[in-house]
């Protein structure tokens, strides 16, 4: 392992290693392809403020569009449905129910 | 063309502009970013990071100060924000490389004792309180000059003096911890 007294200079080599990589030759590139992205959502991102106000504003229009068309309906008078039936002609299921007619 | 005129130029709407003023510091910021970061691909993103930040402030820059002592600020604010972010990360990352399995091979052994060695430096580094690290960094890894760490920080030249021989010493002890020297 290294001797006591190299410490410092250990430090001094690992700075002068890392002070001396190299950033990848494209990176304005890459910093100006960046801004343009950014740029061009920020044209196209709708404001946090806008986006609350029309899901606000689409709440209330659809509760007042179910109000106003459910009071829109009107129930009519009409006669109850009767059912008139003659039972004068339906067979008698009594008759096979006997015990005595089996 | 001048450093101010350039920047009004950015301002009026000169978008190709920036990249000059990028060429002119990219390397600066890289390097300061490196000091905290250890590392090409953080300190890239970084890089990228601060200029895109740069860019949307720009209108903000009011030339109290030089605009390379606001950009080194940006860096450093930037940088630890990540650091702080990234923690709990990095320190199982360093933990596995040092726990990686020894080999036999002499030549082998010497790589890794190399690679402790810088990985046991990075983390005495990072493990320096925030202030010293700073003035460390910004000194050692940008050989600023102890005025211009002192506008960047916002303290005096002589606070600046003591945080760096304070982070060496503290570094000396931390190293010496690791590797249990006499």
């Amino acid at each position: 392992m290294t001797s006591k007294k190299d410490i410092h200079q250990l430090i001094e080599d690992l700075i002068q290693k890392e002070r001396n990589t190299e950033a990848n030759p494209f990176l304005s590139t890459r910093i100006m392809a960046a801004i343009e992205k950014k740029n061009f959502s920020e044209v196209k991102q709708v404001s946090p403020v806008w986006k609350t106000a029309v899901v606000a504003f689409s709440l209330v229009a659809a509760v007042f569009s179910g109000v106003a068309a459910g009071s829109l309906y009107q129930t009519k008078n009409t006669t109850p449905d009767v059912v008139v039936m003659n039972d004068d002609r339906m067979e008698n299921f009594v008759f096979y129910n006997e015990i005595g007619n089996e | 063309m001048h450093e101010s005129e350039l920047i009004q130029s950015i301002l009026d709407g000169n978008q190709q502009d920036f990249k000059l003023l990028i060429k002119k510091y990219e390397t600066n910021v890289f390097r300061a970013a490196i000091g905290f970061l250890h590392n090409k691909q953080d300190a890239e993103e970084i890089t990228q990071d601060v200029f895109v930040k740069v860019y949307q402030s720009l209108s903000s820059f009011k030339g109290k100060a030089a605009f390379s002592t606001w950009l080194y600020r940006i860096t450093v604010n930037t940088s630890l924000n990540y650091l702080r972010k990234k923690k709990r990360r990095g320190f199982w990352i360093g933990l596995s490389d040092l726990l990686q399995i020894p080999s036999k091979d002499k030549q082998t052994e010497t790589i890794i004792t190399e690679r402790s060695e810088k990985i046991i430096i990075q983390h005495a580094i990072d493990k320096l309180p925030e202030k010293q690290r700073l003035a460390f960094v910004l000194s050692r890894y940008e050989e600023l000059p102890q005025r211009q760490v002192a506008e960047i920080m916002k303290i005096t030249e002589g606070a600046v003096e003591q945080l760096i021989l304070r982070a060496k010493s503290n570094l000396k002890k931390k190293f010496e911890k690791e590797l249990e020297w006499p």
